[in-house]
């Protein structure tokens, strides 16, 4: 354990680490612009990979993956759709069954 | 350069809209009625299609009648209720009278999800059960395995 006389020539020894105020506005700014560069970078990527699309095989193979894709999503939909009508046409409570 | 990129994004564009209108037209196109899902979802003959077709028809018939009783006992309830201060007999006796038939309801349903599960092949039938019984049985949290 320390004694008092310790810690007073301790502190005496201590400078505390005051950062530069025109550093720190600096260092935002610097940030900031960073940031701003990137989405620029990425914006840049995206037209640079929109133009493969112009190559007609990979427009090809892009619109039969989009037309197969469609197709997949809209007969998962349907059945999931068809099994709801049919939970609803077992209700006796619903607009649905009591129509028949 | 920019023309090229023009380009890329129409073609882009015409991709996605592409692949919106493939998933519109074919969740219209593969609609089906219900007796057509159940029969596509649980592999049945014509025959058995025919004979759930019956029960369907038979089901309906039963339980359509159901609909009118409990509307007439809701609004029973309901005048009963808005016209007292306390749960007098008049009110407990339209509370009962709405179980009654919700609990009759229930009896014809499971009845008739027994009758199709009949008709299921065997493998098939708990699965068809877990998925229709929620209609009957209040839900409190629990998950079947």
């Amino acid at each position: 354990m320390n004694s008092p006389d310790d810690l007073s020539f301790l502190l005496q020894g201590w400078q505390p680490e005051v950062t530069d105020t025109r550093d720190f506005n600096r260092g935002v700014w610097m940030r900031l612009e960073v940031a701003e560069s990137r989405k620029g970078i990425d914006l840049t990527a995206f037209l640079a990979w929109v133009q493969y699309f112009t190559r007609p095989r990979i427009a090809v193979t892009a619109a039969v993956l989009a037309l197969f894709g469609g197709v997949f999503l809209g007969t998962i939909q349907s059945r999931a759709a068809d099994e709801d009508q049919y939970l609803r046409s077992l209700n006796p409570y619903s607009a649905q069954s009591h129509q028949r | 350069m920019i023309l090229e990129m023009k380009k890329g994004l129409l073609i882009l564009l015409g991709i996605v809209l592409l692949a919106v209108a493939a998933q519109q037209i074919s969740t219209c196109c593969f609609r089906s009625t219900p007796l057509q899902w159940l029969c596509h979802e649980y592999g049945l003959s014509p025959q058995q299609a025919e004979r759930m077709k019956v029960l369907q028809s038979e089901y309906g018939a039963r339980c359509g009648p159901f609909c009118d009783q409990m509307c007439e006992a809701n609004a029973n309830l309901e005048t009963v209720a808005l016209g007292s201060g306390s749960v007098t007999p008049e009110v407990r006796a339209a509370v009962v009278e709405t179980d009654r038939i919700r609990t009759e309801t229930r009896i014809a349903m499971l009845r008739h999800f027994y009758a199709v599960a009949a008709e299921l092949p065997a493998e098939k039938r708990r699965a068809y059960l877990l998925k229709v019984l929620p209609l009957t049985i209040d839900s409190c949290g629990m998950q079947h395995p």
